[in-house]
């Protein structure tokens, strides 16, 4: 009878300390309080001295892919700002586009975009932000403008409906003779060269040809298999037909490999290029490196020179995602939040539009446009 | 020295009064209240196994069916649910002074079209994950209850609790979800009974730990904690998501008994909760996601009396509070807040003109009143209305050897974290039969519940079954 009296007390004791345990202190600070003011600027070209001065009445969006909230819109002030309030800690990805005139007979497309890292932790609780979001004319330049890799939805593992889409963002027709399209391993952060997995190469002679152009405004369309997907039991009507894409990936020593005698080739261990692998060309689903250079240095061994790099994509669907392209070429890496088998595909938010930042640059959309660009 | 310690008990009770059994983490469980059988028995007011009493031994073999079928329900509730259960209990003296009491269960339930749900009761937490799956979820396990009531000394009593659960889900549809849930709660209170008097105190510490495993076949998992019930945070895609939810409650309290258990009689009983709940979700590392408590008072009252020949009257009263708040372990800061509160007043009047035949009739009206608030996305539900239940039933042996009886209830009640509905309309029909053979009693139950919303056509049904077998 004592030792149950004992185990009694002790009991109640016990309960009485793991009440002590239960609780945690009640938070002081609201999430969905914070204030965000950007400040969008244009460069200021008028007078010898660089400056920027701010851009009244444009629209500027702000979404965010942490939560299911929709896009915040504010249009900004005559001080050329833009008012967000009541926004959760998060990562945020400002965007704004206009079209300015600079004289009553000129127009300029500008966009401006940026990504805020809007955390609790980085704000270290203040639930005020101001910052700038310089708009610039869209560079205008041959670029890499979609890339759908994660493959449709499906339950039998296909995603060899890949394909790249190339964009002629210049005013004058580019050639695409002799490039080259890279597939990259990881690569020194600060190097001048990039190691490579995959190299293939357009026909023709580098700079110089004059044989496959591409017009301005023109996409192009590189497909792994240029063939019709659909055609494939499973997934027929959740994918997309290559059959008539511009161009199609070939590797000259796979065994039986699918080609398209419609669609000219790019092509690797052709004798000029060669490369270890000898499958076609298959990246990874939601993760990877591609580049596309001019072709004036070809010889991989002792990598590709940085300096030829025309375009360079990184892309990952993991927020921590260990960065594996120089920073020179890619200031981050678009993609983030990408499903496999998803159907999704990733584009550049305007035609052409390039910062080289692709976490910028890039968006996700839910299904492919090869051979034009999303709404 | 028997009555120090008593004293010290009580004291040592005391100082946890504020906090009882109205929250509980088994879904359904083996119900000793059903088999008590003395007036004098007070656990129904707050499931203090002190206050439980029965004379004699019992053997009880219950099997039963449920079916729901749910037209009208929310965005994560199954369409269907369907459960089929048995249960095992015996009840044993071992002494005049003390008695042993032991359940066994297994449960066998099946939710259907969960609707992106990872969660058995979608609507029970505020950090419950989804996903893109659509199917059916099963979920098994046994369910063990032991209770153990000694009389320490003369007119006090001591009794202990232990419930232990362990069950299993799986989702039929991709990426398959395997829900491990464990639950243990261990209830001990004290009864000190006087002929025109009683006291009871009574804590409970219980504990749920669920744990949840997607793994990628086909395709990622894309996993989402939703922050409430509107926001939810996108998990990063991976090929294997899992989830570790803890809750852990502490409840106290107490009643009070004035007066003969056969003339008038006032209970009063009052206890306190604390609940804590933590959801980690991990893809790659662990990733604390949300926290939330739960602080809760609930009052009971009533008044029985049972002076007039064949005539018993009971009035009664309850107060139920529930605070609680949610934090973002993302941003460490207040994502939302909600506060409820009952109050419930009503009558019942029993007529028995003979040991074999009862009759009864009783009603209740309360008010009730919601105010849930999210600032992740500004999101305010403040509602209140009046509920209000009637009631009839009887119990009639048509012979000495089959008894029968039937029950009816109409209510009206205001939902919680429904904004589809402003109030449902139930109504609800029970009928039992039970017949004694040489080897013990044969019974069945069938009950039949029709939910109506205000604002839809459609409408939501309930049947159970349940047959059981008896000694005693």
């Amino acid at each position: 009878m004592k030792q149950f009296k004992h185990i009694m007390i002790i009991s109640l004791v016990a309960l009485l300390l793991v009440s002590c345990f239960l609780s945690q202190e009640k938070p002081t600070i609201r999430d969905g309080n914070l204030n965000i003011e950007l400040l969008l600027t244009i460069e200021d070209d008028s007078d010898s001295i660089s400056s920027t001065i701010p851009v009244p009445g444009v629209e500027v969006k702000l979404t965010t892919t942490n939560y299911n909230l929709p896009p915040y819109y504010d249009i900004t002030d005559s001080n050329g700002i833009a008012h967000f309030e009541g926004l959760p800690f998060a990562y945020y990805k400002a965007e704004a586009y206009s079209i300015i005139k600079p004289t009553p007979f000129t127009e300029v497309e500008v966009v401006g975009a940026k990504v805020l890292e809007l955390t609790a932790d980085s704000l270290g609780g203040e639930l005020s932000y101001r910052d700038s979001v310089t708009m610039l004319q869209s560079q205008r330049g041959l670029c890499i403008n979609e890339i759908y890799t994660c493959g449709p939805k499906n339950n039998i593992f296909y995603f060899y409906d890949q394909f790249f889409e190339l964009y002629n963002a210049m005013s004058d027709t580019a050639y695409l003779d002799g490039m080259l399209f890279l597939r990259l391993s990881k690569t020194e952060l600060f190097a001048d060269t990039l190691s490579v997995i995959y190299i293939y190469q357009f026909p023709g002679t580098p700079l110089t040809g004059r044989e496959y152009p591409i017009e301005p405004g023109e996409f192009v369309v590189l497909a792994g298999l240029a063939m019709d997907h659909n055609l494939i039991g499973p997934i027929r009507g959740k994918t997309i037909d290559l059959s008539n894409a511009d161009w199609e990936f070939v590797n000259e020593i796979e065994a039986g490999a699918y080609d398209n005698p419609n669609v000219p080739n790019i092509t690797t261990n052709n004798g000029k290029v060669s490369q270890k692998s000898k499958v076609g060309f298959m990246v990874g689903l939601t993760g990877d490196g591609l580049a596309l250079c001019d072709g004036t240095d070809y010889d991989q061994s002792d990598g590709i020179d940085i300096k030829t790099v025309i375009d360079c994509v990184e892309f990952s669907s993991s927020e921590t995602h260990t960065k594996e392209v120089p920073y020179s070429l890619d200031k981050s890496w678009g993609g983030i939040g990408q499903g496999k088998y998803s159907g999704q595909s990733l584009e550049r938010i305007r035609p052409g539009f390039d910062t080289n930042n692709s976490r910028v640059d890039f968006t996700i959309i839910n299904t492919p446009t090869p051979g034009y660009h999303h709404e | 020295m028997n009555k120090i310690f008593s004293k010290t008990l009580i004291l040592s009770f005391s100082l946890l009064l504020g906090l009882f059994a109205f929250e509980d983490v088994f879904t359904s469980r083996l119900n000793f209240s059903k088999i008590g059988n003395s007036k004098n028995n007070s656990y129904y007011l707050t499931g203090d196994p002190a206050s439980f009493q029965f004379d004699g031994n019992l053997e009880m073999i219950s099997t039963g069916f449920n079916y729901s079928d749910k037209a009208f329900k929310r965005t994560y509730d199954p369409t269907v649910i369907q459960n089929i259960n048995a249960s095992y209990y015996t009840l044993r003296q071992i002494d005049n002074k003390s008695f042993f009491a032991a359940g066994l269960a297994y449960e066998d339930l099946r939710l259907k079209d969960m609707w992106g749900s990872r969660e058995k009761d979608f609507y029970d937490d505020y950090f419950s994950t989804a996903d893109s799956s659509a199917g059916k979820t099963a979920y098994y396990g046994p369910r063990l209850q032991f209770m153990y009531n000694a009389e320490l000394s003369k007119d006090l009593f001591f009794g202990l609790l232990i419930d232990y659960g362990v069950e299993r889900g799986l989702k039929d549809t991709f990426p398959q979800t395997i829900t491990i849930m464990r639950n243990s709660s261990y209830k001990m209170g004290l009864d000190y009974r006087k002929e025109k008097f009683g006291i009871g105190l009574h804590a409970r510490y219980y504990d749920d730990q669920t744990h949840y495993e997607s793994v990628k076949f086909f395709v990622e998992v894309e996993a989402k904690t939703f922050m409430g019930y509107h926001v939810f945070y996108n998990e990063n895609s991976s090929s294997r998501s899992r989830k570790k939810r803890v809750r852990n409650g502490l409840e106290a309290g107490g009643h009070l008994r004035v007066g003969r258990v056969d003339e008038n009689v006032v209970n009063i009983a009052a206890s306190f909760l604390h609940r804590s709940s933590t959801s980690e979700v991990y893809t790659s590392y662990s990733k604390p996601r949300g926290y939330w408590e739960r602080q809760g008072l609930h009052i009971k009252t009533d008044f029985s009396s049972y002076s007039i020949d064949k005539i018993s009257l009971k009035l009664y009263g309850e107060y139920l509070t529930y605070n609680d708040w949610g934090k973002s372990l993302i941003s460490n800061t207040l994502i939302l807040e909600n506060k409820e509160s009952y109050f419930t007043a009503g009558a019942n009047i029993q007529y028995k003109p003979s040991l074999i035949n009862k009759y009864w009739l009783g009603g209740g009206i309360g008010h009730v009143a919601y105010d849930y608030i999210e600032y992740l996305y500004p999101f305010q539900d403040k509602r209140s209305g009046i509920e209000w239940n009637a009631y009839a039933g009887a119990e009639m042996m048509f012979s000495s050897k089959l008894n029968s009886g039937i029950r009816l209830h109409y209510e009206k009640t205001v939902p919680k974290f429904y904004w589809n509905t402003e109030y449902f309309q139930n109504i609800g029909l029970g009928i039992m039969l039970e017949h004694l053979f040489s080897f013990g009693y044969i019974g069945a139950n069938f009950d039949f519940i029709k939910q109506n919303p205000s604002d839809s056509e459609d409408f939501n049904r309930k049947y159970q079954i349940i047959l059981t077998f008896r000694r005693k």
